[in-house]
Order: structure tokens, then C-alpha cells, then sequence
């Protein structure tokens, strides 16, 4: 958790490093015209005991403030992972695991400042990973996991003119001994973005 | 954008080229390199394994095949933290290791393909004869 906040706390200050100009709070609940993006996006998250690496492509909504991506996550290692299997039993098998997942994401901006040409904005987002799960186990000739899971999220948005950082919490249930919560940053590159307020 | 996008690029082309496996490279040639050309038909396959926390053997049992479809080869209590069995080529391997922790059995459980692996090194085929796979089988604590 005390690791959660310092790297929220990193971001924030070096938000407010750049911010030059006057920072002024806006309504969460302003929106634009219709102004369409196709983004990609780098998302690590991770806890002291797992990293899953997610790399996704796009819907990136500026006008509305949201985003619908295609992503696929996996660990890039393999993990010792332990799986109850009867009381006083357990499984320790060493997993790789894949996650399709559609992500939809909604950004609430509360504060604007101006950063040359483009208002940058920063706010906080609520999302949902709405996957499929996959899990391989070396020794074995099928999968024990597999199907549909929800991970919700929450945390700070930063939106740049051509890129938008956030971070947060992930709420990733992988049904074994890893703790459920995660923190998850995301760096999403916009590919046509007209620079239209 | 574009310092981004290359800077991109360029991780991602160092990744893949570290991602390569043993080799000369195409066309190269080292006649330091002991090269052997007979593929070896059989290999070690090593279990690595942990201690019980009483100090009493941990049971293990070695199949060939996956553990849920595999047939047994060997299954013994040892107290040892390293066996190893020399085993035919082009088959899966796998292993489990019964521990005890307090009231909990921990079944650790491992399995990989023994493959001969192979460079190329002067126009010719070497084979890896000290090629190891090794099942992981110690807890995770």
C-alpha cells in the first residue's frame, strides 16, 4: 500500500512539474464533440509477488473522455502459483498465463492547465478488464483455468496532447495464492489526434 | 511522437535479438567450438527439490507423459535435493514431490520436453550433449 502511494505521489509531483501554466479545476462531467482516437497502450500491473504485462490497441474517445481497447496481458515469466485442491491440500504448479480482455475505461478530468498548443488534464478513471483467461501448467495436459473474468480498476488519469499516463488499482482475481490487488499503470499513445478541445 | 515510436522500435528489436539461442550466426564458423555430430538419443532430466520442514523424506514420483496422463517410471521417498535420470529424447517428462507443512500437504508439480538442442557451427550440426532440463519441483516459500 505505502508502495502504491509513493508512485501515485511521483506522478502527481511530476505532473505538477510540468504544468507551467495556471492549473484550473473544470467539471468532471464536461464533454466535447464526438473526437475519435485509435490509441496504443503499454499496461504493466503488478504486487510484490506477480508483474502481468498488457499491450493494447484501440478506441480512445477525447471529446467524451473514454476508451474501448483490445488487450492481451501475460506474465513474462513463469510463477510458482499454489491452488487449493481439498483442505490441507494444495497444488504447487508453475503457470504461465495468457488474458484476452476488452478494456473500457472512463476518464473524469477535474483539473486543466495549458502545455503549449493543448490543454493537459488531469483526473481519475474507474475501468473494467472484461476478459478471458487462459493458464498453462508445466506437468500438466490441460488447463485448470479457463474463462471469463471481470477486473475492475480505479485510479489518477494524466492527459497529455499525445499520450495519456494513468495509474491506480486493479482488482485482478487469478484464483490461486497471489494477492488480489494490484497496481496497474498504463501509458496510451494516441496514433491520429487532431489536438481538437 | 516519433523519438517515442523509434524508441519503441528499438526496444523491441534488442528484446528479439537477445531472444535468440545458442549459435554461431549464419554462415560463421569457430574451430575452437567441440562440435558433435551424432544427435544423442538420451539426456539427463534433473529434479530439483526442497526439504521437509520435519526432515523426513519427500515422496517423489517421475513420469513420462504429463503427471495426469503420463505413466510412472520411478516413485521413492529421499531425502536428497537432487535426482537425476538419463532419459530417452523427444518425450515429456514430468514430476511431482509430496512436502508437509504442518497440517498441509504441498504436492509440487513440474514437466518439460527433452529435446536434443542443436547449433549450427562451420557449414555443420553440433549437438548439445550437456543438455539438462531440469524439473523444478523446490516450494515456493
Amino acid at each position: 500500500m505505502l508502495r502504491s502511494f509513493t508512485i501515485l505521489g511521483a506522478i502527481i509531483l511530476l505532473i505538477l512539474h510540468t504544468a507551467h501554466g495556471q492549473i484550473y479545476t473544470v467539471s468532471p462531467f464536461k464533454m466535447s464533440y464526438f473526437q475519435p482516437n485509435v490509441g496504443l497502450n503499454i499496461e504493466p500491473y503488478f504486487n510484490g509477488q506477480d508483474i502481468i504485462m498488457s499491450f493494447g490497441v484501440g478506441l480512445e474517445e477525447k471529446g467524451y473522455d473514454f476508451s474501448s481497447t483490445f488487450n492481451v496481458g501475460f506474465r513474462p515469466y513463469l510463477k510458482k502459483v499454489r491452488i487449493q485442491e481439498e483442505e490441507n491440500l494444495f497444488y504447487q504448479y508453475r503457470e504461465r498465463v495468457l488474458l484476452f480482455s476488452l478494456d473500457i475505461e472512463k476518464q473524469l478530468y477535474f483539473l486543466e492547465y495549458a502545455k503549449g498548443d493543448y490543454n493537459n488534464h488531469i483526473g481519475l478513471y474507474a475501468k473494467a478488464k472484461l476478459g478471458y483467461m487462459h493458464a498453462n501448467y508445466r506437468g500438466l495436459s490441460e488447463s485448470l483455468k479457463n474463462g471469463f473474468t471481470v477486473a475492475p480498476g480505479a485510479g489518477l488519469a494524466w492527459d497529455m496532447k499525445n499520450a495519456r499516463l494513468s495509474a491506480g488499482y486493479l482488482l485482478f482475481d487469478q484464483q490461486n495464492n497471489i494477492p488480489n490487488g494490484m497496481i496497474d499503470i498504463m501509458l496510451t499513445i494516441y496514433l491520429n489526434n487532431k489536438n481538437d478541445e | 511522437m516519433k523519438r517515442i515510436f523509434y524508441s519503441l522500435i528499438a526496444i523491441f528489436s534488442v528484446l528479439i535479438v537477445s531472444s535468440c539461442g545458442k549459435t554461431t550466426g549464419n554462415g560463421e564458423c569457430d574451430q575452437d567450438i567441440t562440435c558433435y555430430t551424432q544427435k544423442p538419443e538420451e539426456l539427463f532430466v534433473k529434479l530439483q527439490l526442497s526439504k521437509n520442514e520435519s526432515d523426513s523424506p519427500v515422496e517423489v514420483t517421475f513420469y513420462k507423459g504429463d503427471i495426469d496422463d503420463g505413466d510412472i517410471i520411478d516413485n521413492f521417498p529421499t531425502d536428497s535435493t537432487e535426482e537425476s535420470y538419463l532419459m530417452p529424447i523427444n518425450e515429456d517428462y514430468s514430476a511431482t514431490a509430496r512436502y508437509l507443512e504442518g497440517q498441509d500437504t504441498i504436492i509440487a508439480v513440474d514437466g518439460e520436453r527433452l529435446s536434443a538442442e542443436s547449433f549450427e557451427n562451420c557449414d555443420e550440426t553440433c549437438y548439445d550433449w550437456d543438455h539438462t532440463i531440469v524439473l523444478d519441483l523446490r516450494l515456493d516459500n
